[in-house]
């Protein structure tokens, strides 16, 4: 197997030469010695087998006291490490700021091949490269490419070029120590090479043109907002409309059709749960999320690849830096209003760990598509007409805040590294090809599926044990009231008395129990326990299942066609906020609950201040099994948990002091003198153990650092 | 390359600078990790600079340096100091 290591400087489109060289053959793995991403590729070229290793982007090999630690790995590989070929990686249409690296990397003894990346540009900024010059200056062979084309030509010269002594350049560059000595050496070397190759004034007037737009003083945040509204859109609407078509896919295969061969095959009834139900609905869950994270991933490469993502960056830098984070971390904040799986999963394009995770954590405080059902069902039970819409942008805000005020606390007590400095070379404009898009998405969606998706399969089965096994020993799905999920429901409910949930109205217990699931089944767990309050006594006929996969799958198919047409009221309506404004028994029916379940909600929550305290925590509490699988994913089981932990207990206190203040208000203290200040002390002992479990673990990271590369 | 103190006096910083103008590099306040990235960067001794916008809020601005644009916080730029051309 020959070794290529792929060294370039940030920007200069190595990841799309990555994807267009080794397609999907990638493999993450990690550096020996530290928890660093190492993705390797791999392609078969005349019988020969290649692996590529794509290195971090690097501007230059000089050790500063600023650099990260996927820096450092580079650049000790570059130099000590085996392999049997640099593929140097340049940007032909901004040629000087890689050319530093160039010079640095010809004194390294390895067979080099220089790579000159977006030819197209480069002609587009009226450049002409000298490429037969270039080389004979260099002393190595110079391959142009460009977006789509001259792959195979590539190929074809790293085969060459293995194993070939490295050459000697006409044009050697000069032997350096470091930066501040040696720039000036370096830069007039540059300046030699550049002027006998480059030909042309290299203005680039598309990107000169666009960005007096997009970068324009009073244009700049609407067009920003616009792209937004649009990444946002295209996620939560347009892949949206595919969600129901993969649910009932998953559902027809692990579900449906697993079930119907245990139960002709007289299997009992807790492997048909464990399997059908457990591992199939979990599948299933996953499954439902392929559409909207696909699509996120899609838009996300195509900000990243066109060139707008460093611009959108360069715009919010400002409003973010106030918590030390980035620019870039604006993106998956907003992306969680849509899902928060997928806002996770964007965190990965902010380049240092810490930034990364304090986004992770801030993000599921943004209200989600899934809560806005819950909201929607108290509204219409308990806040009608415009007060609803009140409500709902006051949770809305309320959310934001907390992911502010979480931000603040955290960057100030837990993490003690400084910003990381805002030093970015902007990219040129350009339309990325549809290889890479794809390729790219790809790979990201792939990852999600297989890390994430093992925990949240892993959650689903036991929450569905738990709910389908009665007290009594019995199985099956027909009697919720008894499960061992309500139970434990009906255990937990004194926990909530402090915010007004009276021991009688166990069902809410039990539909925060189970909104950890996924928010959206709040509602149908709450429909079906109060639903089957109201009907005491009365017993429903086990349905019958009839099992016909064409049937099944025709109306598949219908859900579709008027998912896609509804998308026109999506785009005036991108949160679906609707919902909340419709009048009262449109409302109740778009939700698909029963009348007398708002009826028993009424009678069983008692007040508005007891409904309101009870959607405040469901705005808050503990974010769904799919979003904690995606953090476990990214950042490992202590983060999982202290995000957990973290918002659980904002949720709790908060909840509580809004009902009890609200009662003392309202003239009924008799409670509040002892919960107030129960709840301060709670949070300044949670929040003081939750400081300090954060700092032992990021004092441990240190030692061994975690660092994800792309 | 860092500047004395007699230099630092007569030396525009960044905030000194109008959007459109161009400059030339004249050091640096100090030799920090930052400096070398700068340097490494293109931003050396008697180069040319242009400013060319600011972000809408202030902050961060663009510079034009040696055919690229560099964008980076007025913090992080205020190690550095220009020289009129």
């Amino acid at each position: 197997m020959t070794v290529v290591s792929l060294v370039g400087s940030p920007n200069c489109g190595k990841t799309t030469v990555f994807n267009a060289l080794t397609g999907l053959h990638q493999k993450v793995g990690n550096w020996s010695g530290v928890t660093v991403e190492r993705l390797s590729g791999y392609y078969r070229h005349d019988q020969n087998n290649y692996e590529i290793i794509d290195l971090p982007g690097l501007y230059h090999l000089y050790e500063t006291s600023q650099d990260k630690l996927d820096e450092q790995v580079a650049r000790d590989f570059i130099q000590n490490g085996e392999y049997d070929l640099l593929l140097h990686l340049l940007d032909a249409s901004s040629l000087q700021s890689g050319l530093y690296l160039t010079a640095q990397l010809l004194t390294i003894n390895k067979p080099m091949l220089v790579v000159l990346n977006m030819m197209d540009v480069a002609k587009s900024k009226n450049l002409h490269i000298d490429v037969r010059q270039l080389s004979e200056l260099l002393g190595c062979p110079v391959v142009p490419i460009s977006a789509n084309h001259g792959i195979g030509h590539l190929k074809q010269a790293i085969a060459e070029q293995t194993g070939t002594p490295k050459a000697v350049s006409t044009q050697p560059p000069p032997e350096t120590t470091d930066a501040i000595t040696g720039s000036k050496p370096i830069y007039d070397w540059i300046d030699t090479v550049l002027g006998s190759v480059i030909t042309g004034d290299g203005r680039d007037r598309v990107t000169d043109r666009l960005d007096a737009w997009f970068l324009n003083r009073w244009l700049a945040f609407p067009l920003f907002l616009a792209c937004m509204y649009l990444v946002f859109f295209i996620t939560i609407h347009l892949g949206g409309a595919w969600i129901d078509f993969f649910s009932a896919i998953a559902g027809l295969i692990f579900i449906d059709t697993p079930k119907w061969i245990l139960i002709s095959l007289n299997a009992p009834d807790w492997l048909i749960a464990l399997v059908a139900d457990g591992a199939g609905g979990g599948v299933q869950l996953v499954a439902s999320f392929i559409p909207i994270i696909g699509m996120l991933f899609l838009c996300l490469v195509f900000l990243e690849a066109s060139g707008y993502m460093s611009r959108a960056a360069f715009i919010v830098d400002r409003l973010m830096s106030r918590l030390k984070l980035p620019g870039q971390s604006f993106i998956p904040l907003i992306v969680g209003f849509g899902c928060n799986v997928p806002a996770i999963m964007a965190t990965r394009s902010l380049s240092s760990h810490q930034e990364r995770l304090l986004t992770t954590i801030m993000a599921p405080f943004m209200s989600c598509g899934a809560r806005l059902t819950v909201y929607a069902l108290f509204a219409a039970a308990f806040f009608p007409g415009a007060i609803g819409t009140q409500v709902v942008f006051g949770l809305y805000l309320t959310g934001i805040a907390l992911a502010i005020f979480s931000g603040l606390v955290i960057r100030r007590f837990i993490m003690s590294d400084e910003a990381s400095p805002f030093l970015m070379v902007m990219p040129a404009y350009h339309l990325p090809g549809l290889r890479h898009l794809l390729a790219s998405a790809w790979y990201r969606l792939n990852a999600f599926i297989w890390r994430a998706g093992k925990a949240i399969v892993a959650v689903v089965i036991v929450l569905n044990m738990l709910s389908a096994w009665s007290t009594d020993g019995t199985f099956g799905n027909d009697n919720p009231e008894n499960s061992y999920l309500s139970e434990i429901g009906r255990s937990l409910a004194p926990v909530f008395a402090p915010m007004g949930i009276a021991e009688d109205n166990w069902p809410a217990t039990v539909g925060i129990f189970t909104g950890i699931f996924a928010k959206e089944v709040v509602v149908g767990t709450l429909d079906t326990l109060y639903g089957s309050l109201q009907r005491e006594g009365a017993t429903t006929a086990p349905q019958e299942d009839d099992f016909s996969p064409l049937t099944m799958l025709a109306d598949v198919f219908a859900t579709v066609p008027g998912n896609l047409a509804a998308l026109k009221d999506g785009f005036k309506d991108p949160l679906g906020l609707q919902i909340i404004s419709e009048g009262h028994d449109d409302q109740i029916a778009a939700l698909n609950v029963r009348t007398e379940t708002i009826s028993v909600m009424r009678s069983l929550f008692g007040s508005y201040l007891a409904a309101f305290a009870y959607l405040l925590f469901v705005l808050l509490y503990v974010p769904c099994v799919a979003t904690l699988g995606a953090i476990h994913k990214e950042y490992g089981a202590f983060w999982m948990g202290f995000s957990a932990v973290w918002s659980t207990l904002i949720a709790w206190c908060l909840a509580v002091l809004v009902y009890q203040l609200g009662s003392l208000w309202l003239g009924d203290a008799h409670q509040a003198a002892l919960w107030l200040p129960a709840v301060s002390l709670l949070i300044v002992a949670g929040y003081g153990s939750l400081v300090l479990a954060g700092r032992r673990q990021i004092k441990n990271e240190r030692l061994i650092p975690a660092v994800q590369l792309r | 390359m860092k500047l004395s103190a007699e230099a630092l006096q007569n030396a525009l910083d960044v905030n000194d600078l109008r959007v459109g103008q161009t400059v030339r590099v004249a050091g640096y306040t100090q030799n920090t990790g930052l400096a070398e990235q700068l340097m490494a960067l293109g931003l050396i001794e008697g180069t040319p600079v242009q400013l060319m916008r600011t972000a809408p809020l202030g902050d961060p601005v663009e510079l034009q340096v040696r055919g690229h644009k560099l964008s980076l916080r007025k913090a992080e730029a205020s190690c550095l100091r220009f020289s009129l051309l």
